[in-house]
């Protein structure tokens, strides 16, 4: 992860000291990785470490993006991780045919190419289901979607019977278990996913009208903002990002299962968060996110070679998720405070000078 | 009848009659006193956590955290009894512990959501982490099996028994009383008294309830700690109904809860839940999960059908609310 970020180092120095956020993130980071350098250096500081950190911050990282998206409408997506297992669950079938009828050449990439196409067709469905239903009945889209997670959950079990499915082209498997120019192909994926985001987000009339109706929604309306429309955009670019992961989880275990990694949920909350996401909505930064993606990576790794078990990082997530919300609301307090100390200053003078 | 129609609990209620007819058309087993015991059983858990989850939506949050709770409250006690072979201990002490674990870690989520102004959902998911962690890294992972007394007698107290076509004994358990005593004190508080009223008015508008004079951090206070107490009452109770202590174990099964609230008309953006309908989201919900299987329907159809009966829930309330306009 350390070698993507080093295009972004031109604009390092002026970003040091424009954002603080970024600054903060930064220095947790550094601390964070010269804390586990120094407690296990033997086993952090490998080639064999990075390269397996980087296969596993693809899936935390596709949720979390698509976590932060919808976080930014003031709303939750907890069905990511239905729609992901759903939309590999049916692309599985198919690739799982073209195992059996033991395809090659030309047949074999148009089965794969199919794969990819009806895995992201079924996220554009199922995000366009929770976009409907979020924008035009006016419920709290976490009801909504928790609901949707059943239904997506559901149908994946009812696709398998409740089994795992396996064993499918060695092709396809390529591309979740390989390295290109020495990164994992699913990180140089959820590289191209943050820059597209961050374009997305800073770019485009979509963004600029996603950020404002997650700062005030009837606001947004009065100002002839499509406020339903950038709502369904929005879940639907969850659904494609989760359908993504979904085919990259397909490929690197080489199964495909209804219940697969349902705590990705509360960790892509967590990264969402701890990358200064504003959770009522109306404000979030990629690269902030990207940050305590990594942040949170070498913490994982970190606590498992320090031999703290899976209850322990649970627990310690949970701590985060308090602290980061915690600190998000000081930080917060003292920025108003000192503009509303500088704002009484003006008015003090100005009532001096009168 | 038009009032009626447009009332959501009268709506539920159609749904479960409905259901039961056609349940009963297909297996006229579904109908016997027997199977009404077996689903009153089989949801006093998820009636008795609803209970401290609707209090909390209906305040205008969220609570995710209220099996963790329960779970720790329970799970602490009998391992502290157990682990000093104090087996003996009366059973309203084994309640008065749980329920004080119960608050005070409720009202760990309260000064968040309330003193931090942070998003209940987000603290409450977070705290669920935090106290599960908490519990199986640091308490125990072991199953107790060697219960208290006191709570091994609860568990085979009934009121009345019957015996079923096929020669079975079902009895209606004792808890099944307590929990209904639990609801209409819930009922009579929230519609009969200043706090319960303040309640909803928090939960529709907390700025007009301020205004009107409610004072938000105290009635919120109040809240959560009822919740703390009802959610370390229902720890006890999956203890005592499960013959063991196991940690966490209903973690991450919150959304059926929270799906019977939202049924009984908690779900919409304002506050509405009720503790009626509550009450038949929970007899809705446990009838269905329960025979599906006596239906002949294959288990694995359960998770999709109880997704589809939450939007339908929560499409009937907002063609309500479009129609109140």
């Amino acid at each position: 992860m350390e070698k993507p970020s080093e295009p972004k180092k031109i604009n390092f120095l002026s970003l040091l000291t424009k954002d603080q956020d970024f600054l903060r993130l930064m220095t947790i980071t550094v601390a964070v990785f010269v804390a586990m350098s120094l407690m296990r250096p033997k086993l952090f500081l490998t080639v064999n470490n990075f390269t397996s950190m980087g296969y596993q911050i693809a899936e935390l990282g596709f949720f979390s993006l698509a976590m932060m998206m919808v976080m930014i409408t003031g709303g939750r997506d907890l069905s990511m991780v239905g729609i992901s297992n759903l939309s590999g669950i049916i692309a599985a079938l198919v690739l799982h045919n073209a195992y059996l009828k033991e395809l090659s050449g030309i047949n074999l990439w148009i089965s794969i190419a199919a794969a990819f196409l009806i895995a992201i067709a079924v996220g554009i469905a199922c995000g366009l289901f929770n976009g409907l239903i979020v924008s035009s009945l006016g419920v709290p889209p976490m009801l909504v979607t928790l609901g949707t997670l059943n239904l997506f959950t559901g149908i994946g079990i009812i696709l398998t019977r409740g089994e795992a499915i396996s064993k499918f082209p060695a092709e396809f498997l390529y591309f979740g278990n390989h390295t290109f120019l020495s990164v994992p192909i699913p990180l140089w994926l959820l590289i191209g996913a943050l820059i597209l985001t961050g374009v997305i987000l800073n770019k485009t009339r979509y963004g600029f009208e996603l950020k404002f109706i997650g700062s005030n929604y009837i606001a947004s309306l009065f100002a002839g903002m499509r406020n339903k429309k950038v709502l369904m955009r929005t879940y639907i670019y969850s659904g494609i990002l989760s359908a993504i992961i979904g085919m990259e989880v397909l490929s690197r275990t080489d199964s495909a299962k209804a219940d697969f990694g349902t705590n990705y949920t509360f960790q892509a909350i967590l990264c969402a968060v701890l990358g200064a996401t504003n959770p009522n909505g109306g404000y979030a930064k990629v690269s902030c996110m990207a940050l305590s993606l990594v942040t949170l990576q070498f913490l994982s790794s970190g606590f498992s070679m320090l031999r703290l078990g899976g209850y322990f990082k649970e627990f310690a997530w949970g701590v985060m998720l308090l602290l980061a919300l915690t600190s998000n609301y000081l930080i917060e307090k003292r920025k108003l405070k000192k503009s509303l100390s500088i704002y009484s200053n003006k008015t003090q003078k100005k009532s001096l000078k009168a | 009848m038009k009032r009626l129609l447009k009332n959501n609990e009268f709506t539920v209620a159609i749904i479960i009659a409905i259901t039961w007819l056609i349940f009963g058309i297909v297996n006229p087993d579904i109908i016997s006193l027997a199977n009404v015991y077996s689903i009153t059983r089989a949801s006093i858990i998820s009636a008795t956590f609803a209970l401290a989850c609707m209090l909390v939506i209906i305040s205008g949050g969220i609570d995710m955290s209220f099996f963790a709770v329960g779970c720790v409250a329970m799970y602490v006690t009998v391992k502290y009894l157990v682990d000093r072979a104090m087996l003996d201990t009366p059973l309203f002490l084994i309640f008065a512990a749980a329920i004080i674990i119960g608050i005070i870690l409720e009202l760990i989520n309260w000064f968040f959501i309330d003193k931090l102004n942070l998003p209940p959902f987000i603290v409450t998911i977070g705290s669920q982490s935090l106290y599960k962690g908490f519990l199986l890294a640091f308490v125990g992972t072991t199953y107790i099996t060697t219960m208290p007394k006191g709570m091994r007698k609860l568990a085979v107290t009934y009121v009345s028994s019957t015996t079923s076509s096929s020669g079975i004994v079902y009895n209606l358990h004792f808890l099944v009383i307590v929990v209904a005593a639990m609801y209409i004190i819930m009922h009579i508080v929230l519609n009969f008294t200043r706090f319960g009223r303040n309640i909803y008015a928090i939960g529709a508008d907390v700025a007009a309830a301020q205004r009107a004079g409610i004072n938000i951090s105290r009635t919120r206070f109040l809240v959560f700690l009822i919740a703390g107490a009802i959610a370390g009452v229902g720890g006890v109770f999956q203890g005592t109904l499960n013959r063991a202590a196991v940690p966490a174990d209903l973690v991450g099964q919150e959304l059926l809860v929270i799906a019977a609230v939202v049924l009984g008309g908690g779900g919409g953006k304002q506050a509405r839940g009720s503790v009626l309908g509550t009450a038949l989201g929970v007899i809705l919900l446990s009838l269905i999960s329960n025979n599906l299987i006596l239906m002949k329907v294959p288990s694995y159809w359960q998770q999709a059908v109880t997704g589809i009966i939450i939007l339908i829930g929560l499409i009937i309330q907002s063609t309500e609310a479009i129609s109140k306009l």
